[in-house]
């Protein structure tokens, strides 16, 4: 008798939970009475062998699930509406009994009031359940030492009469483990700030020694110029150039790790007139021409970082062209939600080995007595890209090359 | 204008620095007194005069302020320098290499005469003397 009880209600718990599943959320209840109706209909009314095994293979089945299932499962009754210790425990799956109690399984068919000297708080929350037939969630702890303590996520339901179902799982490890990443995003987030004020620090604070060096360089020509032998003069010179150089990498560290501190609004423009407007700054050398191609998409974005990414590209392209005479050719192309943009050049290309490091930190691929840069460009093209949720990379086989970027076509600020 | 020579009272921690406006006034031609302070409290004494004896800068003065610098810095400065019922009236122009637009609206906020940023020495420089040189020829000091 207790068995069949026990699998009667399983099959009340089981359809209402898979109610619930289907709907998403916790508002699946209402159908319960449907389904549950009909399955039972056709299982326990119908007198007929075969659908009598029928129905009993699918209890089984269901048994099974509840048995194996990895949820804490537990069922209750309520036998009198008006005393909450009349709760009586149906029956309670091994999950439930691991993380509730070996008690669990033994104190099936007993009464609430039996179990526990006091009747906890949340029972009240059950009553209430049955009463309206509302699925209720919450979260309880258990355990008064908090090193110890465990945390449950459960949720209760009617289930047909004045059965309920509880289902729980123990998502302490997931607290501690969403702490726990917490914990390391907030470090992250500290380190980066760091090294982002290091930067702004150290390349702010250096260049003052170096404008130093540069005014007494010149305090020297000025002075003894003339009597300088061609050697030293000459000497001088390198130290001037090599202060411009040490100059140019702190402003390029600077502006590299501001990046991604987007202060600016978004605003609407199309990359045709961004490019005009990069060419109207910088002019490109005689002997070089910069053509835009294709789609002319328009996008809402902050201005400034995309503008930067076009100016280094396009003027890197010239930059490191290995003839006198060039082409570079920008397009653009709708992508989903997004605008690819290539610029693309004829120059001496990249060969595939570098394709990944010229966009790194103070990389170059020729001496920088040949061509001056720091080696930073790219990697704020890189950072800037990323920081707004873009890709980029490089297309090169044999002479020319490209670089491939993509920029949302409408950016919103995300987060706090 | 009162007739009276202006001097410049220069603010500036580094050596270097104030060398490199000494050096720019001589390649001008330009005679106007320099006096230097390593930082804000040096400057404030000098100002203010009293201790030892020391006479208060006389007027007409222009004041060129460096921001970052020990002790006192050049926010500091001009904090103290407008609270004081004396000097409160005192033209300043910071020159100095920081480029944040917080340095700038809060020395815009304490009512300097300019925020000059020293980019580069040699041309940036000679433009700064042209533009002091004309200030105070037009300028009526307080």
């Amino acid at each position: 008798m207790e068995k069949t009880e026990g699998r009667l209600a399983l099959r009340y718990f089981w359809e209402a939970l898979e109610a619930t599943r289907e709907e998403g959320v916790l508002v699946g209840m209402d159908r319960f009475t449907e389904i549950g109706m009909a399955a039972l209909g056709t299982a326990y009314l119908a007198m007929k062998e075969d659908l009598v095994r029928k129905a009993k293979a699918e209890v089984d089945r269901f048994v099974d699930l509840f048995q194996s299932a990895s949820l804490g499962m537990v069922i209750w009754q309520l036998e009198d509406p008006s005393d909450l210790g009349s709760f009586r425990l149906v029956t309670a799956n091994p999950a439930a009994a691991r993380s509730g109690g070996e008690i669990l399984i033994e104190a099936a068919g007993r009464h609430l009031r039996d179990l526990t000297p006091e009747i906890p708080p949340y029972v009240a929350l059950w009553a209430e359940t049955l009463a309206d037939r509302a699925p209720r969630s919450w979260t309880a702890a258990v355990g008064d030492d908090p090193e110890a303590r465990r945390h449950f996520d459960v949720r209760c339901f009617a289930l047909r009469e004045n059965y309920l179902g509880v289902i729980f799982e123990d998502v302490t490890e997931r607290l501690r483990m969403t702490e726990r990443l917490d914990h390391h995003v907030r470090e992250l987030e500290r380190s980066n700030r760091e090294l982002d004020d290091f930067a702004y620090v150290t390349s702010h604070d250096l260049k003052s020694p170096l404008r130093d060096v540069r005014n007494l360089v010149s305090w020297i020509v000025e002075d003894v110029g003339d009597a300088l032998p061609p050697s030293s003069a000459q000497h001088l010179r390198l130290v001037n150039d090599r202060v411009r150089r040490m100059e140019q990498l702190l402003d390029d560290l600077l502006e590299f790790s501001r990046v991604g501190r987007v202060a600016e609004e978004p605003r609407t423009f199309t990359i045709r007139e961004v490019l005009e407007s990069v060419l109207t700054l910088d002019p490109p050398r005689p002997g070089f021409s910069v053509t835009f191609e294709g789609e002319d998409v328009t996008i809402c974005t902050p201005r400034l970082p995309f503008e930067k990414v076009l100016r280094n590209l396009v003027g890197n392209a010239i930059k490191h062209h290995d003839r006198p005479n060039g082409r570079v050719e920008v397009s653009a192309a709708l992508e989903g939600e997004r605008v690819r943009v290539r610029v693309a050049d004829d120059g001496p290309g990249i060969r595939r080995e570098f394709h990944e490091r010229v966009f790194r930190m103070f990389q170059t691929l020729r001496p920088r007595d040949e061509v001056e840069g720091s080696g930073v460009g790219l990697a704020i093209v890189k950072k800037s890209v990323e920081v707004f949720g873009g890709q980029v990379h490089v297309e090169s086989a044999g002479r020319g090359a490209a670089v491939v970027f993509t920029w949302p076509l409408r950016w919103a600020r995300t987060g706090a | 204008m009162s007739g009276r020579t202006v001097s410049v009272l220069l603010v500036e921690d580094n050596v270097i620095e104030q060398e490199a406006v000494r050096r720019a006034f001589k390649r001008e031609h330009i005679g106007n007194p320099i006096i230097t302070a390593v930082d804000g409290i040096e400057a404030l004494a000098l100002l203010r005069g009293g201790k030892g004896g020391v006479e208060a800068l006389p007027r007409p003065y222009l004041i060129l302020l460096d921001l970052n610098m020990p002790r006192m810095n050049g926010l500091e400065f001009l904090t103290e320098l407008r609270a004081d019922p004396e000097l409160r009236d005192s033209i300043v122009f910071v020159l100095t290499t920081s480029r944040s637009d917080e340095d700038r609206v809060a020395s815009y906020n304490l009512n300097v005469a300019g925020y000059i940023v020293k980019s580069d020495v040699g041309a940036g420089f000679v433009r700064l003397l042209g533009l002091l040189d004309h200030y105070w020829r037009i300028v009526e000091f307080p």
